[in-house]
């Protein structure tokens, strides 16, 4: 006769998923993004000059600015990665540079959309527009480097050293609308007597904002775990042909 | 696993450098770089030129007078209220202030085409391309408008 085999206790298990901290980040940005659209869309009221089309404010300066810490941490991710050559650092860099493209392209897009109505044209080469532009290109060659390089641990150092010097480009960028005459309006938020926001609107700005950073932070952890997830494959693809041979 | 990478990298490179000297890897970093640094300058200097040099207010247009006359500029106003009048099927003609001093003599500017939505926006700022004619008249041949620094919302709703 058989020994009976001990039963796994399945039915204490709990029913409910196992939640992640990620799970958690997933689920504060998706209902930060529901009560961001209400509030651009519903709650805050239309501008008296530009009506409705200002509402696309709401969008534009939080994805420049998200652009700009994107951009920061892959300078900041290059010069960890140049200094210790830990291909870690490179896998952060790579995930916030394209997330920066991403909003980057955002804040472009929105931009365009705007201005036809309030410039009266669709673009235009002015300071501010033209750097944002070499933003975006700088920053898709960054993107471009491992993909044209000939190996992957000098195309990595190479990646590292365009996005330390393409981030020269992000203070002339900010800069430029003081520095240089452009049609490009200069900043609203914090601009002194001769600019006015709202206590609505402004609450509604930093809402959003707060809402792309959260969206943002999510992105990236999620991203760097795929970059991390194609490295290992990758790695284990070389041991694999190593072996072969 | 990184030695034997690296070594395979200065294999490569050594083959590289044996056909065709001008590819090694490092030159073409430099040659990138010199392209690259060229490609900012450049930029910057375009940006600078079109957007500095060429970006006068109204009282700089008035002092320069006919040092201006035939050149291709760009000048920064704020349009007077009430002096705009429309032509009868197309074109329209206005004037501009200073935008920093907000007062002073108008500049008589005269636009063919359509003006832009918020061109109608009490005492809008414009950005305005065109020739100064020898009848001080400022052709333009685009107009720009600028957004206010103040959003105001609408009360009544």
């Amino acid at each position: 006769m058989n020994e009976a085999k001990p039963i796994k206790a399945e039915s204490t298990r709990s029913i409910l998923p196992r939640l992640t901290w990620v799970d958690g980040l997933f689920w504060v940005t998706a209902v930060a993004i529901f009560v961001d659209l209400y509030l651009i869309f519903l709650w805050v009221p239309k501008e008296a000059i530009q009506g409705n089309v200002q509402r696309i404010f709401y969008f534009h300066l939080p994805a420049a600015w998200i652009a700009y810490l994107a951009f920061f941490l892959v300078f900041l991710f290059g010069i960890f990665h140049l200094r210790t050559r830990n291909p870690r650092w490179d896998h952060y860099a790579y995930s916030a540079a394209e997330l920066g493209v991403v909003f980057t392209s955002v804040t472009i897009v929105t931009g365009i959309i705007w201005a036809k109505p309030i410039f009266g044209v669709w673009w235009v080469w002015d300071a501010r527009l033209t750097t944002t532009a070499l933003l975006w290109l700088i920053y898709v060659g960054y993107l471009m480097v491992g993909a044209y390089a000939v190996s992957g641990d000098k195309a990595s150092r190479l990646r590292s050293a365009v996005g330390i010097l393409g981030f020269a480009v992000v203070p002339i960028n900010f800069l430029s609308v003081t520095l240089w005459d452009t049609v490009h309006i200069e900043p609203i938020v914090a601009g002194g007597d001769e600019t006015f926001l709202s206590a609505d609107m402004r609450f509604t700005l930093y809402f959003s904002l707060a809402t792309f950073t959260a969206l943002f932070i999510f992105l990236l952890i999620v991203r760097i775990m795929l970059r991390e997830s194609e490295a290992a494959v990758e790695e284990l693809d070389q041991e694999r042909e190593t072996a072969r041979s | 696993m990184a030695d034997r990478e690296m070594a395979g990298e200065q294999q490569v490179d050594a083959a590289i450098e044996v056909y065709n000297p001008w590819l090694t890897p490092r030159k073409k970093l430099i040659a990138g770089g010199i392209v690259l640094a060229v490609a900012f300058a450049s930029i910057i200097y375009v940006v600078t030129v079109n957007t500095g040099q060429f970006f006068l207010d109204v009282s700089e247009v008035q002092q320069k007078g006919s040092l201006l006359f035939g050149k291709d500029i760009r000048v920064n106003g704020i349009v007077v209220p009430g002096s705009i009048v429309y032509g009868e099927e197309k074109g329209v003609s206005f004037q501009v202030l200073d935008t920093k001093k907000k007062s002073g003599q108008p500049l008589d500017v005269v636009f063919p085409g359509v003006p832009p939505g918020q061109f109608d926006v009490p005492s809008v700022e414009v950005v305005l391309e065109g020739r100064l004619e020898p009848d001080k008249v400022f052709h333009i041949t685009s107009i720009i408008t600028r957004e206010s620094r103040k959003y105001i919302p609408i009360t009544e709703e």
